[in-house]
């Protein structure tokens, strides 16, 4: 899942970024309400962390603007009187949180968040994808029967982002854009490789994920 | 201590009784005194002036004259008991009455008075109503003003507090979040966590700052002694010439080879001037241009103009230009702060050739002592 991180000073963006990444979802950061437009132009954001105090543009604006182009939204600011909290829920944010804070907190919301928005009939615990292969969604993990299965942070990724799309064919070029940030190169061979190491690990028999030639993958 | 009610009913009523009771003595000893005389054979009837008699006058017989005498004697006493009954309600009425009036009079103190208790810091700055512009009108129209001139500078310092607070909150966020993560991080690399160290160390550093700006901002500035203008700005060039150095900065400094005197607390106008100089530095492309003259300092730099609708909002608490440099925003609030109290002034004047902004700090100089 793919997040932007929008913050003008750089240092709270980086921790926020890192540690984002850590928690395996590809971020990109920007730093001026112009640069989120400009991104919200280019790439489908799974999810959007908002500081509403940025220098050119008021961040209730850049809300409308998120909203339109449906990417959920959780607000970081250091305005947080009950009146600003109320405005920025009124104004679509889908969570609301006050600086300084707590950075576990930050990422478990994010967490959430997307969980809600892509996974929103998702109610049970675990989703059983296979006879004895179960994913948590909030802890974000697959195990088969007792075993946690390990995966890479790109291969939880691409899972999850297919598991949201469940029923759809979803291209390669989708899944770039949603799992991977904008450093990748988009010409390497990379998805189809993570696809290939998925699979090796979870799914040797392409019960789960199957490819649709031409078109690209999709989970049933 | 009587009240003035009190105070103003004595007087009305000790007022109104002794004219009541004076009245009536007058005319009890007028009535005495013609009820006592002899009567004349002619003209029996009173004689005010030189009025003509209501009866005719007509010849009373000795015996007549006697009785008439009695009656008038008994007629005399009559009066005279009916007056001295008088007395007491007189008393009653005059005490009553001014006691009453008195308190109509200073119902609105009263009043006042009680909305004065009840008034609390939220509620500075409600007007108390009034209808009559007299003296009372007038203190409770004082009262309106001052309360007033308390709710704006409460406000303000509560204003202040709020911002400080959330300017706070900026640092210590990045505090936070640089060892939050780190500490999540199990496979933290050590030039990693020494970056996250250093970044955890300048927003404490910059937290301290804030701190310490903050509160000068109120501590009490006290002028006594004399300060020598030259030689503080050639102690400020000192200090930041290592900046000065390594942002290539070409400086032009044009100072007089004299002496200028200002009354000072030194260590606050020093830290004023400071700010401006600072921020010339900061700010500027390449030139910095300082020129003192008589009691006027000009900074002058190159850097980026500042756009007219900011003119008036660059001395303002926490204030940044666009282009956001490092600093808390207090610097040239502080600095006007100290300039107004030494009695001088700092503005904004056009800029020299070559320069694009200019501040101009004019101080009241002393004449060599």
């Amino acid at each position: 899942m793919r997040i932007i991180v929008v913050e003008d000073e750089p240092q709270i963006a980086k921790y926020v970024a890192k540690s984002l990444t850590q928690e395996g979802f590809a971020v990109d950061v920007a730093t001026s309400g112009a640069q989120l437009l400009e991104a919200i132009g280019q790439t489908q954001f799974d999810c959007a962390v908002l500081d509403l105090n940025l220098p050119d543009i008021d961040g209730l604006e850049l809300l409308t603007s998120l909203r339109r182009a449906s990417v959920p939204t959780l607000i970081l600011s250091a305005r947080s009187s009950p009146r600003d909290i109320i405005k920025g829920f009124e104004l679509g944010s889908d969570d609301y949180l006050a600086k300084p804070f707590n950075m576990p907190e930050l990422v478990l919301r994010v967490s959430a968040l997307i969980r809600r928005t892509s996974l929103p009939s998702q109610t049970e615990a675990s989703l059983e994808l296979l006879p004895g292969l179960s994913y948590d969604a909030v802890k974000r993990s697959l195990s088969r029967g007792e075993l946690v299965i390990n995966l890479s942070n790109k291969e939880l990724g691409i899972l999850e982002y297919l598991i949201s799309k469940r029923g759809q064919t979803v291209s390669q070029e989708e899944l770039l854009e949603h799992v991977w940030d904008r450093e990748v190169n988009i010409f390497s061979d990379t998805v189809r490789t993570t696809i290939k190491t998925l699979r090796q690990k979870v799914d040797p028999d392409k019960k789960l994920i199957s490819t649709m030639r031409g078109r690209g993958y999709v989970i049933n | 201590m009587l009240s003035i009610r009190l105070k103003l009913t004595l007087v009305f009523s000790l007022l109104t009784f002794v004219f009541g009771s004076s009245m009536l003595l007058a005319l009890n000893l007028t009535l005495d005194n013609y009820l006592r005389r002899d009567i004349p054979p002619a003209q029996p009837g009173i004689r005010i002036g030189n009025r003509p008699p209501l009866i005719a006058d007509s010849e009373l017989s000795e015996t007549q004259r006697q009785r008439l005498r009695e009656i008038r004697l008994a007629d005399l006493r009559e009066l005279q008991q009916f007056s001295a009954l008088l007395l007491l309600p007189l008393t009653a009425l005059s005490f009553g009455s001014g006691y009453l009036l008195s308190g109509r009079i200073l119902k609105p103190i009263k009043d006042l008075s009680r909305q004065m208790n009840s008034i609390s810091i939220n509620m500075l700055g409600e007007e108390i109503p009034y209808k009559d512009r007299d003296e009372v009108g007038e203190v409770i129209a004082s009262f309106n003003l001052m309360s007033k001139r308390l709710k704006l500078g409460f406000d303000e310092q509560s204003q202040f507090v709020q911002d400080a607070a959330h300017e706070l909150r900026t640092p210590v966020t990045i505090l936070q979040a640089a060892l939050e993560t780190s500490l999540q991080d199990k496979n933290i690399g050590k030039a990693e966590l020494l970056v996250a160290v250093e970044d955890a160390l300048s927003a404490t550093q910059r937290l301290a700052k804030l701190s310490e700006d903050l509160l000068d901002t109120t501590k009490p500035i006290s002028m006594k002694e004399k300060m020598d203008l030259t030689a503080l700005v050639k102690r400020l060039m000192e200090i930041n010439q290592p900046r000065i150095t390594a942002k290539k900065v070409n400086l032009v400094l044009k100072l007089s080879a004299n002496n200028i005197w200002v009354i000072a607390d030194s260590i606050r106008l020093e830290r004023a001037i400071s700010n401006v100089i600072d921020n010339a530095i900061k700010y500027c492309d390449h030139d910095v241009l300082i020129r003192l003259e008589g009691g006027k300092l000009e900074i002058a730099n190159d850097g980026a103009q500042i756009p007219d609708q900011d003119r008036e909002k660059i001395f303002d608490r926490f204030y940044r230009s666009q282009k956001r440099q490092e600093g808390n925003g207090l610097g040239l609030n502080i600095a006007r702060s100290i300039i107004e109290h030494h009695g001088g002034k700092i503005e904004l004047t056009p800029a020299p050739d070559g320069y694009a902004t200019c501040f101009s700090i004019v101080l009241p100089v002393v004449n060599d002592l």
